[in-house]
């Protein structure tokens, strides 16, 4: 911890770097941009701009993408408000009083509301990620290969019983994805599922899976959805009727402090949790508003500056709660997480326990970098905002061709190869086969990325006990973290159970 | 259904294979197929499981057969035998496949604009004069894009055919 706050000089001076300072406004713009558009979430803006960071350092990399992911977050709540389009599913409540608010004739409080909101999210989770952060590291220092193989294990449970619709689908993919990881060359040197085919070789590459399932079945969706009646979203105009005091009172900041201490406490929690999402944290964050706040429920969906705060707030922290599990253990807890961890990754960076060790200064870019990043977008948001909701009216006609393209030759710029780019092609019709059954391809990349780390501990730790695995059972730490695994599928199969059961009822009567 | 049980075949053929692989010779460590042995076995017992939900929950509830009366609504239905989403979906693939391969030989310039011609066109909706000229526009623009931003910007060395590799100054 003290190396982390030794480097806080030498870091805030790379700050002012050239590279440092364009990636931190390239990567909020454009994240502001690809989440302003329908259908593109933070992980499918991050997928796409993946060949971006072949040629940056590692620090510069994961700035740029913790911008895009940051300003994603934000930028779907701009056509949320103005045209009632949320740009990401995170978005989804915030439409609920931010648009009231715009309709009221009050759009620029609602931008505001929505960007402060976003931004003391973030910067409050960050402060929480550097401290929660390193004492989960320093904890799991500790840990033998036993225990990161119960961790792994207890990741990839939390995967498979929160994903999609039901349990056995959510599992399905990451058996699924589990699977991919093993394909090629094994730590141990033997060849598997090669089919004598030389490109498989060297396995399927993390950017191919993340590109092909993230991006993937978005790409094909927008190619192929052109046969539909598209409802057009109504213009930024028609709700533009202005009132005189549309602005961010004085007194919104003493009454949304509860609301953002909140706020930032449950996205910071949601995000550290493996499975749970933006989605789901701004969702709790709008239900726990309703429950605790001063004002009555039925204020709530009529436009009021709670109902704004709240879940603008919980999804912009998530971003750095997210971090805490991914950095500190090596565990991916949303595909944005996984594509964050694959650039560390790509840059030679092993996430995990001995990250916080080995690479404070890492570690202390990533601290500052946030709480730069944060600023950037407040400054961005108050000096220009509503032009952003243009873009979620571009045509889904133009915009399916230009994104597969980007894709196409994105795959083809990490290592010039034909062949991964004839891998994205098939693995994104797959994917997207995928979502039309109701398989989540989450998962897939998820369990693809803890399936080395899984394998290669539990072979660490039979080779160590001579094969005998019941002596790995014996340690506490392990038999704790098997026993949630454990507890964790019973709970979801239990609850998709009875779901399920009043589903049928429902539909009989 | 069909796809899940696909995959099952699938899934199940793999374990074959990975029962193959040979033994390791290291003490202790469990040989390259066990671990794909796990994976393969979690998609069989999932894949097994939702085949059953599904099934069950069919026979439970069979709602009425859908009366379609636009094209949309039969390509949502995901009973229909034939899927337009799967055919265009085909049909998307084997013209990125194609791309890939023509790529070389015809340089970047000319696939690139090819490629997006062909995916521009039909997707326009205007007559066939205008949209025809709109979408070869569009197509040597994302052209230029995308060189800039690849070749260029990220010094990926696609073939080209008559583009420069670099742009040197004066």
């Amino acid at each position: 911890m003290e190396n982390i706050f030794a480097n806080i000089g030498p870091v805030l001076l790379d700050m002012g770097s050239l590279p440092v300072v364009l990636a931190i406004v390239a990567g909020v713009t454009l994240g502001v941009v690809l989440g302003a558009l329908p259908g593109f979430g933070s992980s499918q803006s991050l997928a796409l701009l993946f060949p971006l960071t072949f040629t940056m350092p590692a620090d510069v990399a994961i700035i740029f993408f913790l911008a895009v992911y940051s300003a994603a977050e934000y930028g779907g709540s701009i056509p949320a408000i103005l045209i009632r389009t949320p740009g990401t599913p995170a978005q989804a409540v915030t439409v609920l009083d931010g648009y009231a608010m715009a309709q009221k004739g009050f759009p620029n409080r609602a931008l505001k509301i929505s960007l402060i909101s976003g931004v003391l999210g973030g910067l409050t989770s960050t402060i929480i990620f550097i401290l929660v952060g390193g004492w989960i590291a320093s904890v799991a220092l500790e840990f033998g290969p036993g225990e990161m193989f119960a961790l792994g294990i207890f990741g990839l449970s939390i995967i498979g019983s929160f994903f999609g619709r039901d349990p056995t689908r959510g599992f399905l993919a990451a058996g699924l994805g589990l699977f991919l990881s093993t394909i090629g060359t094994s730590d141990f040197g033997g060849m598997r599922f090669t089919f004598n085919q030389g490109f498989l070789a060297d396995g399927i590459p993390l950017v191919v899976v993340i590109i092909a399932f993230l991006a993937g079945p978005e790409a094909l969706r927008l190619l192929i959805n052109h046969r539909k009646t598209i409802e057009e979203p109504k213009t930024v105009l028609q709700i533009s009727t202005q009132k005189a005091d549309d602005r961010f009172l004085k007194s919104d900041i003493r009454r949304l402090i509860p609301t953002w201490i909140r706020g930032s406490l449950i996205g910071t929690a949601i995000g550290a949790l493996p499975g749970a999402g933006a989605s789901i944290g701004s969702l709790i964050a709008y239900g726990e508003e309703k429950r605790w706040s001063r004002r009555s429920k039925s204020e709530f969906g009529t436009g009021i500056a709670e109902g704004i705060a709240a879940p603008e707030t919980a999804n912009n922290a998530v971003v750095a709660g997210t971090l805490v599990p991914s950095l500190a253990l090596g565990i991916p807890g949303s595909g944005s997480a996984a594509i964050l961890l694959s650039v560390l990754i790509s840059k030679g960076v092993v996430p995990g326990p001995l990250l916080f060790e080995a690479e404070p200064r890492l570690i202390t870019s990533i601290f500052i970098g946030l709480i730069f990043i944060n600023l950037w977008l407040l400054l961005l948001g108050l000096i220009y905002t509503r032009g952003f909701a243009h873009i979620s009216k571009v045509s889904r006609r133009i915009l399916g061709p230009c994104v597969f393209i980007v894709i196409l030759l994105g795959t083809y710029a990490y290592a010039n190869y034909t062949a991964h780019v004839m891998m994205v092609i098939v693995l994104s019709l797959a994917a997207y086969w995928m979502v039309k059954i109701d398989i989540p391809v989450v998962p897939v990349v998820l369990a693809f990325v803890m399936g080395p780390i899984v394998e290669s501990n539990l072979a660490r730790a039979m080779t160590i006990h001579s094969g005998d695995f019941s002596v790995v059972l014996t340690r506490p730490i392990t038999l704790i973290i098997l026993g949630l695994a454990l507890a964790t599928f019973v709970y979801s199969a239990i609850s998709s159970m009875r779901s399920s059961v009043a589903s049928t009822n429902e539909m009989k009567e | 259904m069909v796809s899940v049980f696909a995959m099952l075949v699938g899934a199940a053929y793999l374990y074959w294979e990975a029962t193959q692989l040979p033994a390791s010779i290291l003490k202790g460590y469990p040989g390259d197929g066990f671990f794909p042995r796990i994976a393969l076995a979690v998609i069989l017992v999932c894949g097994i499981a939702t085949l059953i939900r599904e099934a069950v929950s069919k026979q439970l509830v069979t709602p009425p057969a859908p009366e379609h009366t636009d094209i949309d609504a039969a390509d949502d239905d995901k009973d229909a035998p034939i899927n337009l989403d799967a055919v265009e979906a085909f049909l998307i693939v084997a013209l990125s496949l194609l791309y890939m391969l023509l790529l070389k030989p015809l340089g970047l310039e000319i696939a690139t604009s090819l490629f997006m011609f062909v995916l521009l066109f039909p997707r326009l909706p205007m007559r066939w004069p205008k949209a025809a000229l709109i979408a070869a526009l569009g197509a040597v623009a994302t052209t230029l894009v995308v060189y800039s931003a690849f070749v260029l910007g990220l010094k990926v060395a696609l073939p080209l055919k008559f583009l420069p590799q670099y742009l040197s100054g004066y």
